[in-house]
């Protein structure tokens, strides 16, 4: 075996290792050490996701995720674009703030929101945990968006406002179509940042939101491996999907390679 | 309040369109306004505080149906000039009026201009029809009377059979066409031209140039048409403004304009004249290389009264001719040929001095051949000025 094979599979087993053995653990009806492959097979732990707990917090997960992506992108655009406008100091200045929230790690993060939706009396709640996911998420998103605009022309807008279009409808007619796919991104990326968020929904939900994570976290430490990895795989899919329709939409757009 | 854009209705579309009104005392009066008035504008060069060097003092004004073009060198602030007066970058003083109202801070949309981009600008996510339309989706025009507008316009820019299709896959002319059908539905008072030529080849620029003068001709609208390209502000434009300095140096038609340039800097900016050094004479003339010359009255007083002036011959003035001929006034050799399409010339040494003078090119005479030089008056002319200027 040359060094290039042996690297192919340790980064194949590397990258598709945990993946398999959670894709076997979430249809096995018993798989003790040291048993190579599960003795038997069952469907039981992917019917639970309807009946039971894995169902519920995946849904929780669900509608923070939407909303904090759709949050996201509604605030954050405006941000880029006004970040984009900046020049010098200014920008640099303004660019941190946006990103501090992305640096920091969650869990600081969490306890400076805790006390804050404490304050807003929505700790421990649904809408808590919403507005603590949208901070990154906007924080994230804002960057993306500052890219985007530094590098767009503006000509489309000002023949838009030249020929009749206030404000407004620049950004509806012209601004928001033109922006379709870097927008379909910024979704993409709030919407998992959200859905994979333990540190903040643990600490501003208190653990009253069961959100996914937090129900496989819980499932993990009660030694529910099998439905732990039907949960776990559910955390999955949206990155795999995501990434599936975000390479697609590249390679229509020409940005990556057929 | 935004423009009334709606007097001109019938004349704009020239087709089917006709005021549901009848005509109020406001629109005559703007009637009769200039589609532009620019008086002391004042433009910042990137800093709207004013305090890097810009535009200053710029009067201009630019009749209803009339094409004034505005000519200068690059980076003299052609294009700032444009996008101050349709409101999409900022001034620093002065007033700018069109047809009679003072939009000097009106928001762009409400001008009652519009500004076409060099590189024509299309929505790339609408179809043809669609971004001809555009300026009456946002007025809010019904989508079938948008689209049979849209084809009307279309129709007018010979592009009506590529009405469904996206901007991407035009070609560069019919871009253009596309985009001034889009102007055109707007309605605007005055039409914004910047560089609508450059970076096009002959045949497109030609196709291009037409498009302009077809569209405007039907049109009362006002054009200002920036171009760095001498041709092409003849062609189109009825006068030519140029900007030297950061100001309107001169506005005139182009046969005034190369006939009487208002300063030195303005004639050695066309580029038209061959510069030489007069002294006078007893008679009231000027001495110089190509003989005694005459300053046509046209001229001013000082260059009457001085002793040594800039004086300016037009090369299409400056003939070869037999030596001999009555009309001669100097004679010199021939040092080298330029073959052109159209005013070919040849390198004449007079003395010490080469001067470039116009040739029959079906009789071209030979390199090193004596010939005799022939001024035609009329394209004299004379600046106070010394040696050094020269």
């Amino acid at each position: 075996m040359t060094w290039r094979a042996a690297l192919l599979v340790v980064l194949t087993l590397s990258t598709f290792g945990p993946f398999a053995v959670l894709v076997l653990q979430s249809m096995s009806a018993g798989w003790r050490w040291p048993e190579l492959l599960p003795l038997a097979y069952s469907g039981e732990g992917w019917q639970r996701v309807t009946t039971g707990s894995l169902g519920r917090a995946a849904a929780t997960s669900l509608w923070l995720a939407v909303c904090t992506a759709c949050a996201a992108v509604i605030v954050a655009l405006p941000i880029g674009r006004a970040l984009a406008k900046l020049r010098g100091v200014s920008r640099h200045i303004a660019a941190a703030l946006v990103f501090l929230p992305v640096a920091a790690p969650p869990i600081a993060l969490g306890a400076g929101l805790q006390i804050g939706t404490l304050w807003l009396g929505v700790g421990g709640t649904g809408v808590g945990v919403w507005i603590a996911h949208c901070v990154p998420a906007i924080g994230y998103v804002a960057l993306l968006f500052l890219g985007v605009f530094t590098t767009r022309d503006v000509a489309d807008e000002e023949a838009a406002r030249t020929h009749g279009a206030s404000r407004w409808q620049t950004w509806r007619h012209v601004l928001i179509p033109s922006l379709r796919i870097p927008i379909v991104e910024a979704l993409a990326i709030a919407f998992l940042i959200s859905w994979a968020q333990v540190a903040l929904t643990l600490v501003v939900g208190g653990g009253a939101v069961r959100a996914l994570p937090i129900e496989v976290l819980s499932l993990v430490r009660a030694g529910q491996e099998r439905d732990a990895a039907v949960g776990a795989l559910l955390l999955i899919l949206p990155a795999v999907l995501t990434l599936a329709a975000l390479r697609t939409g590249a390679r229509r757009t020409d940005a990556l390679p057929a | 309040m935004p423009f009334p854009r709606d007097v001109t209705t019938a004349t704009m579309y020239g087709v089917n369109v006709t005021p549901t009104s009848s005509p109020d005392p406001t629109a005559a009066m703007l009637a009769k306004a200039p589609a532009l008035r620019l008086q002391a504008v004042r433009v910042p060069f990137g800093d709207p505080s004013g305090a890097i060097d810009g535009l200053h003092d710029v009067s201009l004004h630019v009749a209803q149906g009339e094409r004034v073009v505005l000519l200068g060198p690059s980076g003299e602030g052609k294009t700032t000039l444009l996008r101050a007066i349709a409101g999409l970058s900022p001034i620093a003083g002065g007033t700018i009026e069109v047809c009679g109202r003072d939009i000097t801070h009106v928001v762009p949309e409400s001008r009652g201009t519009v500004y076409l981009h060099q590189t024509p600008v299309l929505f790339p996510h609408l179809s043809v029809a669609d971004n001809v339309g555009f300026p009456l989706t946002v007025r809010g025009t019904a989508k079938a009377e948008l689209r049979r507008i849209s084809l009307q316009l279309l129709e007018r820019v010979q592009l009506a059979e590529l009405a469904d299709r996206l901007p991407h896959t035009l070609s560069g002319g019919q871009r253009h066409r596309v985009a001034l059908a889009r102007a055109l539905a707007a309605k605007p008072r005055l039409l914004l031209l910047d560089e609508p030529l450059s970076a096009l080849d002959p045949v497109l620029r030609r196709e291009v140039r037409e498009a302009i003068r077809g569209i405007h001709d039907d049109s009362d609208a006002g054009l200002l048409l920036v171009t760095h390209d001498l041709e092409d502000a003849t062609a189109l434009g009825n006068r030519i403004a140029i900007l030297l300095n950061r100001q309107i140096a001169q506005c005139a038609p182009a046969a005034e304009l190369f006939a009487r340039p208002a300063s030195v800097d303005v004639m050695r900016f066309l580029g038209l004249h061959q510069e030489f050094v007069g002294t006078r004479t007893e008679d009231g003339a000027f001495a110089t290389p190509l003989g005694v010359l005459r300053v046509p009255v046209g001229a001013a007083d000082s260059v009457h009264r001085a002793q040594q002036v800039i004086v300016g011959v037009r090369t299409d003035a400056i003939r070869c001719a037999a030596v001999g001929s009555a009309s001669v006034q100097v004679t010199g050799q021939i040092q080298q040929l330029r073959q052109r399409a159209s005013g070919s010339t040849a390198s004449v040494l007079v003395g010490a001095s080469l001067i470039e003078a116009t040739i029959d090119s079906l009789d071209a005479p030979s390199v090193g051949s004596h010939v005799g030089l022939a001024v035609d008056a009329r394209g004299v002319i004379g600046f106070p000025g010394t040696p050094t200027n020269v």
